[in-house]
């Protein structure tokens, strides 16, 4: 992969946020707009510099090896299995998707040792639940397929 | 006289004291495990302290605060890596002596150079911060406008090393700061049909998911990798000449420590590398730099954690956060009622002089709390990665939660998590995206006042004496970094 490639690419990513705000400008009304459109402008000047800078760079730069799909194949199912947590905590509550996840999350990242897995993922979820209900009056997450928790 | 005999009471409550405690044990952690940071405790646990007083909840995020920057020096020592750039003098010295089996010497002697500069740096806010706040009172809308542009100068020194892409990012983030209700029309944009982004994003969130999900996918890059081996503690007496030589070298960098602190973005690291070279340049054995002196040790750390005392005073007076803590710091007090800025020392004395005698009773505490972690430090160092990302992505999910009990901040800090660390893997600086959400709003309701007040006018508002000497040194802010990296540039070129 070559070093300009991950700046142009976000630059293209950032280009396409920035138009979705501009397709939103012209529904607010004049006295409510100057500040963001000014803000928008330069931001699409910086980010067009930007995707410039980097094609042109690009050009000349040799290929480099990097590491970015190895990382990127143990980040993304992390990403995907955090995904899942929060899902699954508005579904079957808080207790039973935080354990669920945490010896999800310690396999998957391989600790050895089963006991601690499993004793650190139920003590933990329960003594956080405890604290935040009973010290910090925050009702977390029941769940609304099973009423697991608690 | 009055204020300080409150603070004294309310912080010697035995709950507070607790609290002190509690927060300096978490924040001593977070500084020394690998990959954790001052700044991380200090954005997991605002959450934390919705439910107590302003006061004890201020005491809780300095506590986390003090201990995580004195944290970072225990693997350091015992490792050889520095946590944090400001811990890397340490870290050379730290070595050296860990090598001659001194080990335990090195700890201590970080340990009353911390407990030292940070208690002295309690005292400048003490003395300093209300005077400068009798100066912030003159302070209107144009003034506001001033300081909230120079908040945000700010950006353009952190970002030194990758100004375009640090400016691109401050701008992205004050345009996200636009995002719900216009601050003075009350129109609402940018909501993109979601109900929950009338009010913008809350800025919480997104601090928890910047600081502390990154971290966690960088242990994922090397998730089966070994913890560093860890150096052996010791015996952790001192020599007399530690003390006998040091007394000097300790005031002189806690000194520059506190005023360093006090410009906004001159963080800790360069503290630490400037109070370190000035003892080299005057100490009477030079030759032990390098190969375990205590003056480099002493210099560092005491230059170090003099930055926090130091950093509070623009944070408290002009509301201006000079660095990503001093920025989540910002967050919570606004959270508890507690606006920063000129008025702080008259509506909000109470708390606020807590806060400051707390700052001081917490350094103290830090010496048998940082003696105990010393103790045990090379324990700290050996716990598994996959359990230390595991247990923070609950506890970041979880404090996210709490912070408005809704599922729409969870996503938004993971969002932000996820975001961060594209950021970091790419060189963009993540700290202008806490400092533009947090000043964006500001900045435009003042400059829309100051538009108003001066209708069609507006070069009249270097009238006013403090606007002109703050639109000064706003420009000053903005053209001396570019100016530095100019002439370095020069001196590069130069030297090939």
């Amino acid at each position: 992969m070559k070093k300009s490639f991950p700046d142009m690419i976000i630059s293209i990513v950032l280009l396409a946020f920035l138009t979705s705000l501009a397709v939103q400008v012209p529904a607010i009304p004049a006295v409510s707009k100057g500040y963001p459109m000014v803000l928008l402008i330069v931001s699409y000047i910086m980010t067009i510099y930007l995707l410039v800078s980097s094609v042109l760079k690009m050009k000349t730069q040799d290929k480099q090896e990097t590491k970015v799909v190895e990382q990127a194949k143990i980040i993304i199912p992390y990403c995907l299995m955090i995904t899942a947590y929060l899902l699954l905590m508005t579904k079957i509550g808080y207790i039973a998707s935080t354990i669920a996840f945490m010896i999800a999350s310690l396999l998957y990242l391989k600790l050895k040792n089963k006991v601690v897995m499993v004793v650190l993922s139920v003590v933990m979820t329960v003594v956080v639940f405890f604290v935040f209900t009973n010290f910090l009056t925050v009702i977390l997450p029941r769940g609304s397929w099973f009423n697991i928790a608690f | 006289m009055e204020n300080i005999m409150i603070g004294f009471s309310n912080v010697l409550q035995p709950m507070n004291l607790l609290i002190c405690l509690g927060g300096l044990f978490v924040g001593v952690l977070f500084g020394a495990l690998p990959g954790f940071s001052a700044t991380m405790a200090v954005a997991i646990f605002v959450p934390f302290t919705y439910v107590m007083d302003p006061g004890a909840a201020l005491l809780l995020l300095s506590a986390l605060y003090c201990g995580g920057v004195y944290g970072g020096s225990i693997p350091a020592v015992l490792v050889g890596i520095p946590g944090t750039p400001a811990s890397a003098p340490t870290a050379w010295e730290g070595k050296a002596l860990v090598k001659k089996g001194e080990g335990g010497r090195a700890l201590h002697l970080v340990t009353i150079a911390s407990v030292f500069g940070g208690f002295w740096s309690s005292v400048a806010l003490l003395v300093c911060a209300p005077l400068l706040a009798k100066i912030a009172k003159m302070v209107g809308q144009p003034e506001q406008m001033f300081v909230a542009i120079f908040g945000l100068s700010v950006v353009v020194m952190l970002a030194q090393d990758n100004l375009f892409k640090g400016c691109m990012v401050a701008f992205i983030s004050l345009l996200l700061a636009t995002f719900g209700q216009d601050p003075v029309e009350g129109f609402p944009r940018f909501t993109y049909g979601f109900s929950q982004l009338t009010g913008g994003f809350s800025v919480v969130p997104v601090l928890i998911g910047l600081f502390s999900l990154p971290e966690v996918f960088k242990m994922l890059e090397d998730p089966f990798g070994k913890m560093a081996e860890t150096g052996k503690v010791g015996s952790m007496k001192l020599k007399l000449t530690d003390l006998t030589r040091n007394g000097l070298n300790a005031v002189r960098s806690t000194i520059w420590g506190v005023a360093i602190g006090i410009i906004p973005a001159a963080g800790p690291d360069i503290a630490a590398f400037l109070c370190y070279n000035e003892a080299r340049k005057s100490s009477k054995y030079p030759e032990e730099f390098g190969n375990g002196s205590p003056e480099g040790i002493v210099a560092a750390e005491a230059g170090n954690n003099g930055v926090t005392g130091g950093s509070l005073i623009p944070l408290l007076t002009l509301g201006i956060p000079g660095s990503a803590p001093a920025a989540i710091f910002l967050g919570a007090m606004i959270i508890h009622g507690v606006r920063p800025g000129p008025t702080l020392f008259t509506q909000h004395a109470d708390t606020v002089y807590t806060m400051i005698i707390g700052f001081a009773m917490i350094n103290l505490l830090m010496y048998f709390v940082g003696m105990f972690f010393c103790k045990c430090g090379s324990l700290i160092l050996v716990i598994p990665k996959s359990i230390l990302a595991t247990v923070i992505v609950v506890l970041a999910t979880v404090g996210t939660f709490a912070t408005n009990k809704n599922m729409f901040d969870v996503w938004v800090m993971f969002g932000a998590g996820v975001i961060g660390y594209i950021m970091e893997r790419n060189k963009f600086p993540t700290s202008p995206v806490a400092l533009a959400l947090l000043l964006g709003t500001n900045m435009e309701k003042s400059m829309s006042l100051t538009r108003t007040m001066y209708e069609g006018e507006l070069h009249m508002v270097f009238s006013r004496p403090l606007a002109a000497a703050l639109a000064i040194f706003t420009v000053f802010s903005f053209v001396f970094p570019l100016v530095k990296i100019h002439l370095e540039k020069k001196k590069k070129a130069n030297a090939e």
